[in-house]
């Protein structure tokens, strides 16, 4: 007997094993793979130039705008790209909404602002639009952040960068 | 007798963990690798169900993957990164800010133009066909009043909206070159489409809320052709040296192309000038061939974080080493790394438009002259990122 106990324990391990090693594969693929990282890394200092031309030719697809995959906050509209093409006419049954995707496509024109004083007292789409003309007119990334609209503040920090590098 | 009934147990509840964790592994293993399998057709026929027309997911086959499969859909409902419906593998569209005019400027001076072929004249992108012109014939352009722009010498008169297309006839922009007489400029031949778009509000494009009328003439072409055209180089040094800046010309119009909004009141995504980066059109393409040739291949290559086009800022000079982007959060790939070959002495950062951020092309320069490759080069100075497919 004791020689069948030896078999199946033998049996179990190989068959532990062979999961394992199955197994870690899949997950390796499933959640480790570098189409799910997204970012190829490599050494930054300049050491690293066997490889280079192997990794600079990995076909990896780039993802759509910003603007489509910010999604928005206070429950305003999910304006799109092709909602800025169209100069917004989708919203135009509805005040608050155009006003928004406005605002997101930049076609409310940028107001001079001098100070947060500006847009203490405002409230809502007002308060979030005051803080980005604040922010493009000081060039400070900073105050982008005081937004409450996710879409609205990532349109402002790019906003900001336009300004910068023009 | 006790002993060897607790064995024959142990061997027993052995043999059926053995048989339970092959199981469970051959079907953890090859129920993987048949979703996997499935997964090639898996989002193919979700796209076929969806009834989306194939011409905008034939390309990814044989494996259409789940990226390709949401980039597809987004397509189809009209949102994303949209390819010309007739540019192919040349990308997607970008606006040009080519040059404006006073309302007093064109009035004494009007706007002419004419094609290599047959063109139209349309009330807006794809819209009312106000006339369809032969090649030869020179179409004029004067503003009148009230912010309506009048068409006339190929036509009757014509007033229309403050907004005007010029396209192919036959459908086909890709072969279509505009000479659109710049007052001025000898670089005035232009492929793809041209636009005149009427403005009256803040001077944007000066940074002032001085009023201002100005009549824009723009060029939206796909961004292949745009990258043909970049007046920043003139496409001479090594291969690899033209190649990186081929695709940070075109890594810069995409991030234009999806992010930017301060033109949008004009009717542009991008100026033409080194406020953006410089673009010389088909006159500077058929001077300077390498660049088309660099562009060729490198073609729909961008560089990317995370899955994301980056803002590829770029300049001519450092001190030594780029700078840190002040906006870590949303630009982590802009930092501080060495650039040996870039250095100029007593060079401070925002002297001469060296901002100092990104690449450095004389760098860039150097390390291609030293045999770094164009990926490599790449890579050094947009930390972390990888290059990326396009379309």
């Amino acid at each position: 007997m004791k020689k069948a106990k030896y078999i199946f324990v033998v049996l179990y391990i190989i068959a532990a094993l062979a999961v394992a090693y199955f197994g870690y594969s899949v997950v390796r693929e499933r959640y480790f793979s570098p189409e799910k990282k997204g970012v190829e890394k490599i050494k930054s200092d300049g050491q690293n130039p066997a490889s280079d031309q192997a990794s600079g030719d990995q076909e990896q697809a780039a993802s759509a705008s910003d603007i489509d995959n910010t999604p928005p906050t206070n429950g305003q509209p999910n304006v799109q790209t092709a909602d800025c093409d169209n100069n917004c006419k989708n919203f135009k049954d509805n005040a608050d909404n155009l006003k928004y995707c406005r605002q997101v496509c930049g076609i409310t024109p940028v107001t001079p602002k001098n100070s947060e004083g500006d847009c203490a007292n405002l409230t809502g789409l007002d308060r979030d639009s005051c803080w980005r003309d604040l922010a493009v007119s000081k060039k400070d990334f900073s105050i982008c952040d005081k937004i409450s609209d996710a879409k609205l503040q990532k349109v402002c920090h790019n906003r900001v960068t336009e300004e910068i590098l023009n | 007798m006790i002993q060897k009934a607790k064995t024959t147990k142990i061997a027993f509840i052995s043999l059926l963990a053995a048989i339970f964790l092959a199981t469970a592994g051959g079907f953890f293993v090859f129920g993987d690798r048949a979703q996997a399998k499935s997964s090639v057709t898996k989002w193919q026929k979700k796209l076929e169900q969806s009834g989306i027309d194939p011409a905008l997911w034939q390309k990814c086959l044989p494996k259409v993957s789940r990226s390709e499969y949401l980039r597809v859909l987004k397509l189809a409902a009209g949102g994303g990164v949209q390819p010309s419906t007739d540019s192919g593998s040349l990308g997607p569209e970008i606006a040009v800010g080519l040059w404006y005019f006073e309302k007093s400027e064109i009035k004494d001076d009007p706007f002419k133009i004419d094609a290599n072929k047959d063109y139209n004249i349309r009330k807006s992108d794809g819209g009312e066909i106000i006339a369809t012109v032969s090649a030869s014939l020179t179409t004029r352009v004067t503003y009148t009043e009230d912010g309506n722009l009048k068409v006339y010498s190929s036509i009757p008169d014509r007033i229309v909206g403050g907004e005007i297309w010029f396209d192919a006839a036959d459908g086909n922009n890709s072969d279509l070159i505009f000479d659109a007489h710049r007052p001025g400029d000898d670089y005035d031949n232009f492929r793809g489409k041209i636009i005149m778009n009427y403005y009256h509000g803040d001077d944007i494009y000066h940074g002032s809320t001085t009023q201002v009328s100005q009549i824009w003439v723009i060029n939206k072409l796909p961004i292949e052709q745009y990258v043909w055209g970049m007046g920043e180089t003139t496409g001479t040094g090594p291969t690899d040296h033209v190649r990186v800046m081929t695709t940070i010309f075109r890594t810069y119009g995409d991030w234009y192309i999806q992010n930017a909004t301060k033109y949008k009141p004009l009717g542009f995504k991008i100026r033409s000038d080194s406020g953006s980066q410089i673009y010389g059109g088909y006159d500077w393409e058929k001077d300077h061939p390498h660049i088309k040739e660099a562009a060729d291949d490198t073609r729909g290559r961008i560089i990317s974080y995370k899955g994301d086009p980056v803002l590829a800022a770029y300049c001519s000079w450092t001190d030594g080493k780029t700078r840190n982007y002040p906006d870590r959060k949303n630009y982590p790939y802009l930092k501080s790394v060495k650039d040996p070959y870039g250095k100029k002495k007593g060079l401070k950062p925002g002297q001469a438009g060296n901002h100092m951020w990104g690449l450095s092309a004389n760098g860039a320069l150097g390390y291609a002259k030293h045999g770094k490759s164009w990926t490599w080069i790449l890579k050094h100075y947009y930390s972390k990122t990888a290059i990326s497919s396009a379309y």
